[in-house]
């Protein structure tokens, strides 16, 4: 779809949408929201809503990044200390490694 | 259509063209073993490839300077190390952990002289699982090998052919100019023998039963098969006590199927099976002294078996014999047939009174030495563990220390017993006294006052005769064809006697309960197949092969682990076996010539580069496609 050729309610309106359902535990689309919306955020002249879509594009990037640092910081933890949490870190697991603890 | 074809006949020659390249890069060997993975309650054991194999540059090791040249001075590893069995020691396997090597390839030369011993058990067979702890160094040249996780594959040939190719290979690329090996293509192998479990039975037990996932990867299995029993008489109200006649049924080595276990079991099998048709011959009447023969199976992973059987005995779950359950307490002496052979014969006796008439037959029938207080590791240690007081006689070829050389090693085999049935020795007629003798002494326990014909005797030397062939040479041998379904073919090899998993069947096992049946029990002529099968009695081959309906008093029962069915039992408690065996997808391995480390990056560079150039091109090509091809177009 291109931006550009949206009218600017339209824009806010999917800006506002794409933050929102990000809290429901879809960390991906901030970062969507956030990126996509970046050049009409912050690079085209000034229009009436784009004040608001700042505002949602500046929080959706904020909940990607801290989303992102928690989720690779879990991956990191697991994978490095799986072995040593053993029984425990069996429960979690879904898929187990073949031929490693 | 003519496109069509065309493809078909591209594609055709393609993949035919593809077949001969693979074959011209690699070869395949066939008639390997593979060290396996296996695992107890606490460690992980054997060996394993990498996923997608594991590769070295080949280099024999024959002696102390090959070592310390692999050591110092080797460039271009990883290397494949190739061994014969005097190299073949922990200490130098262990020496190859620190070193770049990704694999080690046994071979013996079978038209040279047998290594003197060479035995991969511990100096302590089941150390862990005997009841008391031990000590002792029964087994003098147990190098433990098979007690430890090696860090690479290892596997066994000794198919001449194939190692000549192998050593063909090595002489004329690797060996010349040692020092430059790096900088040149050498020849190098590929083994594959990637286990899926690791750590322990009980986490890759847990994890193959995983309940999150519908369709779990199995990681592991327990160890285990059946045993198999036959009671002399049915046991009735009247039996006040039981003499269980033993013996282990298994054995073990490091390389897959290749257990032949002959001088550690198999002569202790046949000296059982004869036996026990000794008895059924001599129509022994039982009346409150019944006599159990059992063959245990996985013994030799901790008393699998055995444990087992004392298990199902003490709770009162052990139906294997017809009639009524046998207790525990019922059984009054346990007789285990050891390693047999011919020579000097020990009776290691526990709780025996040294006038028990049972104990001065066999000493003075069979000039035995006896050993008072000793137990060897062997089944009766299962017995000892769960009731000290019970009577235990170990009939052996050993004192305090093995006889045989290659106790549960893949050389345990008939040369070992310097036995073939094209020449005379005296194995089977030291078998066949020691069955006769021991049959002769239960017969008087059970039969007071009664003389046992001596009509049988030569029988007996005949079936020994013919049993060891069956085990040591090929089953494919007159016994086995017998207690088969008529039509049988039966491999034409050594059965391999090692344990295997509880889920597949284990044709040593099966053949020699069938056998049992087919000695010890009654055959009815007149009955045809299908009235034979009616009456739920077994149809077997016979020895005329023709079919024959027997009915069996010998039966089988489950040798699984209590370990294994005991609810949320400690399997680091140490109390029963918890052997488990890994899961594998394939075994193999081939040899190729693998390019120097130069030829390698370089090939590697050109097909970077070439990708690159080719994404530039079409870049250009994209960017300048108005120019390209708009006067095409315009024509």
């Amino acid at each position: 779809m291109d931006l550009t050729k949206l009218p600017n309610e339209r824009k806010l309106y999917l800006c506002k949408w794409y933050f929102y359902a990000g809290f429901a535990l879809l960390p991906f689309l901030w970062a969507v929201n956030a990126i996509w919306f970046f050049k009409q955020a912050f690079i085209v002249p000034a229009y009436e809503e784009q004040k608001l879509i700042k505002k949602y594009v500046i929080f959706s990037g904020i909940g990607a990044i801290l989303s992102a640092s928690l989720y690779i910081s879990w991956i990191v933890v697991f994978q490095t200390q799986r072995t040593h949490w053993g029984e425990f870190a069996d429960s979690i697991t879904y898929l187990y490694p073949a031929g490693s603890p | 259509m003519r496109c069509l074809l065309f493809m078909l006949l591209f594609a055709a020659i393609g993949f035919g063209a593809a077949q001969k390249l693979r074959d011209m890069m690699y070869y395949d060997f066939h008639g390997t073993a593979a060290c396996f993975r296996r695992h107890n309650g606490t460690h992980q054991f054997g060996c394993s490839s990498s996923r997608s194999g594991s590769v070295g540059v080949i280099q024999f090791v024959e002696n102390e300077d090959d070592i310390v040249w692999l050591e110092k001075n080797a460039t271009a590893g990883p290397y494949m190390i190739v061994l014969t069995f005097d190299m073949f020691t922990m200490k130098t396997l262990k020496r190859f952990e620190d070193v770049d090597v990704n694999g080690v390839l046994l071979y013996r030369n079978t038209s040279l002289d047998r290594p003197t011993s060479y035995s991969p058990d511990d100096s302590c067979p089941n150390r862990y699982s005997g009841y008391t702890t031990c000590n002792e160094s029964w087994n003098p040249h147990g190098s433990s090998l098979l007690l430890q996780d090696w860090p690479f594959p290892m596997f066994y040939i000794e198919d001449n052919e194939v190692l000549e190719n192998v050593k063909d290979c090595y002489l004329r690329m690797n060996v010349h100019d040692r020092e430059k090996q790096n900088e040149r293509s050498l020849c190098a192998l590929e083994m594959k023998s990637f286990m899926f479990a690791a750590l322990n039975s009980e986490s890759c037990l847990k994890r193959g039963s995983s309940n999150i996932l519908y369709h779990p990867t199995l990681f592991c299995d327990p160890i285990g098969d059946q045993n198999i029993h036959w009671p002399v008489g049915p046991m009735s109200d009247d039996i006040k006590n039981v003499i269980m006649v033993i013996a282990k049924l298994d054995s073990n080595s490091m390389y897959d199927n290749l257990v032949p276990g002959a001088g550690s079991t198999v002569t202790a099998i046949v000296t059982l099976l004869a036996t026990a048709t000794y008895l059924h011959m001599l129509n022994a009447t039982i009346s409150d002294t019944n006599i159990v023969f059992s063959l245990l199976n996985g013994e030799t992973m901790d008393y699998i078996g055995s444990s087992r059987l004392v298990y199902d005995l003490k709770e009162g779950n052990f139906d294997a014999l017809k009639g009524k359950t046998l207790k525990l307490e019922q059984i009054s002496s346990v007789i285990e047939l050891g390693q047999l052979g011919e020579g000097k014969i020990y009776l290691h006796s526990k709780n025996v009174k040294d006038d028990n008439p049972l104990l001065t037959t066999l000493k003075n029938e069979l000039k035995a030495d006896v050993l008072n207080n000793s137990v060897p590791p062997v089944s009766v240690q299962s017995f000892l563990k769960e009731n000290s007081a019970i009577e235990t006689l170990v009939i052996a070829n050993h004192g305090e220390t093995f006889v045989n050389n290659y106790y549960n090693g893949l050389l345990d085999d008939a040369e070992a017993l310097d036995y073939s049935s094209n020449k005379t020795t005296n194995l089977p007629s030291s078998l066949a006294n020691i069955a006769i003798t021991l049959g002769n002494a239960l017969y008087s326990i059970t039969n007071p006052g009664s003389k046992p014909s001596t009509e049988n005797i030569t029988l007996i030397e005949k079936l020994v005769t013919e049993l060891l062939p069956c085990y040591l040479e090929s089953a494919r041998c007159t016994l086995f064809s017998a207690a088969s379904r008529p039509g049988t073919i039966l491999p034409n090899q050594v059965l391999s006697l090692y344990t295997g998993v509880v889920r597949s069947d284990n044709a040593a096992t099966i053949l020699t309960g069938q056998l049992l049946g087919l000695l010890t029990g009654t055959t009815y002529p007149e009955l045809n197949q299908t009235s034979c099968l009616e009456k739920h009695f077994l149809w077997m081959a016979g020895y005329n092969l023709t079919g024959v309906c027997v009915e069996a008093t010998a039966n089988f029962s489950q040798a699984k682990s209590p370990a294994f069915i005991i609810e949320n039992y400690d399997m680091k408690s140490g109390k029963y076996s918890t052997w488990t065996e890994s899961v594998w997808e394939n075994l193999g391995m081939r040899m190729f010539l693998k390019p120097s480390y130069k030829v390698e990056v370089l090939s590697l560079g050109i097909g970077i580069g070439v990708s690159l150039f080719t994404a530039f091109i079409v870049w250009r090509i994209k960017a300048n496609a108005d120019r390209i091809f708009h006067s095409v177009v315009n024509l």
